[in-house]
């Protein structure tokens, strides 16, 4: 995730985080289909059919965009049942959707159509006429990347109800626990300083082939101050990650004596930055960037791996 | 390490069976191949490749600005330099030549793994540098250099290629970090994703034919728009308007497009000003208090607070932009 995101200016990095904690709110279009549904309602019968022409489509956006938009309505629903209707007894449905939903945003973010998507809101209610009038049907990829934008919509909002347990005629039976609860016991579980050395030792150990010196502690402090708010002191750091070196079965080639942190950050301008600063200072293929990369994998891993299910 | 033991550590590792006599008789283009060939090779051995990395590791660190590995190095003498001949008596006169030009391939890769520019003319083919005042090789790697453009596609270096390409698409993000934020996302999602294993053949080629489709698709945006009579900053305004490019251009937006630019220019103090943050702030009240009322006027939505519309977050840095370099 990281290398993916890491050249977007901070506007859209804010932008898919509010995405992703709004997405309750953001994916539910109740209003919208009404709003659809009433005009379509009005037009009766359209005059000649479905266009098949770029210049019929340009003339009618708006009817263009409401037969899309009800193709597209639940079209993703046998899937998302064919995956998840049956899950086995030790499988977590609720986190499988969370996960899968966390994913369909990014990929969702990405699309140029859904900054556009975003702005049709409930309180401007003609705004979905707004969006409709800004898509240009004689540009050949227009239809295309409306049916992406629709499908993508359509897997979240699914989704998003299915969480919510929203009435939606989806039909899914899950046996699930209160979906904000759920992840209520992922966030209060905060980490112990034991408990971050151990989670700690292990991911060194699946990393020690990228460590390259003494030095390369330094990118190991970046990680625990900003990604487990560790605290910016040196030394504490320089015990700690002694430690933390001590719980190896096999001993890493390189350790964290004093004044190693002090020593790095001169050598390294990258240290003085915060981490997602960093792409601006070190080549990708760099020894920080990719030890970086690997720790930072490990570390999801092994404390996926070690979450107990609610 | 002696200077001797240097050159058979480096030769043990990445020249073996390998013929160098060919570094003594060649010069000129000649050379140039060889030694794009030998990189070449080097990059695209799996698994991914580093055997060009080791090189370049063995005299400099992964900094981007040239730091030599060791204190005391058994061949540079600072920074870049070879000792000269006279500091390093114990290799004769052929290995003296061939161990200055392992240095140059080995600063050649190292340009290419930090994404520095250098001068194209290392990479044959008749390419020559482009020199803008400020820099000296950065603007050989802007998209409009059509001859190097042409090189990526055609070369048979094809690891080398994508690692030009990638130092391209760096120049050109960096361009628009300062110019168009919009765009500078649009190179994000499109380049800067995925990239793959670069010692294998198809991740290289995956990458150089999306990087230069989406540097085309902008250069194809500025034209159209150019054509449409906007300008430069036109074009900015709109992107921030639509929160993203490429996009379509209608000329139902221009007219707010046109109010919006002369806001922020009614608004700048009369030249020369002393730049604070004071003044920023005053500055951003004014234009935004006049956004406002233009965005309601063209019927579009208005709402600062929302951090899912990139609309306002990419006014603030243009705002920013404008005031401190007018």
């Amino acid at each position: 995730m990281m290398e993916q995101f890491n050249r977007l200016s901070g506007k859209s990095q804010q932008r898919i985080e509010a995405l992703q904690s709004r997405a309750d709110n953001l994916f539910c279009h109740q209003w919208l289909r009404k709003a659809m549904f009433d005009e379509l309602r009005k037009q009766v019968v359209h005059k000649g059919g479905y266009p098949h022409f770029s210049e019929q489509m340009q003339e009618h956006r708006e009817m263009m965009l409401i037969s899309e938009y009800f193709m597209s309505y639940r079209s993703t629903l046998p899937g998302i049942l064919d995956e998840y209707q049956n899950p086995y007894e030790d499988e977590d449905p609720i986190m499988a959707l969370v996960e899968e939903r966390k994913q369909l945003i990014d990929d969702y973010a990405k699309l140029p159509l859904s900054h556009d998507w975003d702005r049709i809101k409930e309180a401007f209610p003609d705004s979905w006429r707004a969006f409709a009038r800004r898509l240009d049907f004689r540009n050949e990829h227009t239809l295309a990347d409306l049916r992406q934008l629709l499908q993508i919509v359509d897997r979240i909002s699914l989704i998003t109800d299915i969480l919510n347990k929203r009435e939606g005629g989806h039909g899914i039976t899950l046996r699930c626990v209160d979906y904000q609860k759920h992840m209520q016991v992922y966030a209060d579980k905060k980490m112990t300083r034991d408990e971050l050395k151990q989670l700690l030792a292990k991911a060194v150990d699946a990393c020690r082939e990228y460590f390259w010196a003494n030095t390369s502690m330094a990118v190991v402090q970046a990680i625990c101050k900003e990604d487990y708010n560790f605290g910016d002191n040196a030394s504490e750091f320089e015990r700690f990650m002694q430690e933390v070196l001590l719980e190896l079965e096999t001993p890493l080639n390189y350790g964290c004596p004093a004044n190693t942190i002090a020593s790095a950050r001169q050598s390294g301008e990258y240290l003085k930055h915060p981490i997602s600063e960093w792409a601006g200072y070190c080549a990708f293929d760099s020894r920080p960037m990719i030890l970086l990369r690997n720790l930072r994998t490990q570390l999801d891993i092994i404390s996926t791996e070690n979450t107990p299910k609610a | 390490m002696t200077p001797k033991q240097f050159l058979e550590h480096i030769k043990k590792n990445v020249f073996k069976g390998i013929d160098l006599k060919p570094v003594l008789a060649l010069q000129g283009d000649g050379l140039r191949t060889f030694t794009l060939e030998q990189l070449e090779r080097l990059r695209s051995t799996v698994p991914d490749g580093h055997y060009a990395l080791w090189l370049s590791d063995q005299f400099w660190t992964a900094d981007r600005d040239l730091t030599m590995i060791t204190d005391k190095h058994p061949w540079l003498a600072f920074e870049w330099e070879m000792k000269d001949r006279e500091q390093l008596p114990e290799l004769n006169d052929d290995e003296y030549k061939i161990a200055c030009w392992i240095e140059e391939l080995a600063l050649l890769s190292h340009d290419l793994y930090c994404h520095e520019p250098f001068d194209v003319v290392q990479l044959g083919d008749g390419l020559q540098g482009r020199f803008a005042q400020t820099d000296l090789y950065k603007d050989s790697f802007r998209y409009d250099n059509k001859a190097l453009v042409e090189w990526m596609k055609t070369t048979p270096y094809r690891h080398i290629a994508a690692m030009v390409c990638y130092t391209m698409a760096d120049q050109e993000i960096d361009w628009a970090v300062q110019h168009n934020q919009a765009v500078q996302d649009y190179y994000a999602f499109q380049c800067w994703r995925n990239r793959g294993d670069w010692g294998k053949l198809e991740d290289c080629e995956d990458f150089i034919r999306r990087s230069l489709d989406a540097m085309q698709q902008i250069e194809e945006h500025y034209a159209k728009g150019h054509a449409e009579g906007l300008n430069d900053e036109e074009i900015r305004v709109l992107d921030i308007m639509f929160g993203f490019a490429p996009h379509n251009y209608c000329a139902e937006d221009y007219p707010a497009v046109r109010d919006i630019c002369a806001a922020a220019q009614k608004h700048l103090p009369q030249t020369p000003y002393i730049k604070s943050e004071q003044g920023l702030r005053a500055y951003g009240k004014a234009v935004f208090a006049d956004l406002e009322k233009i965005f309601a006027k063209h019927g579009m939505t208005w709402d600062p607070s929302d951090a899912t519309d990139l609309t306002m977050g990419y006014l603030d840095a243009w705002v920013y932009d404008k005031y401190y370099n007018g």
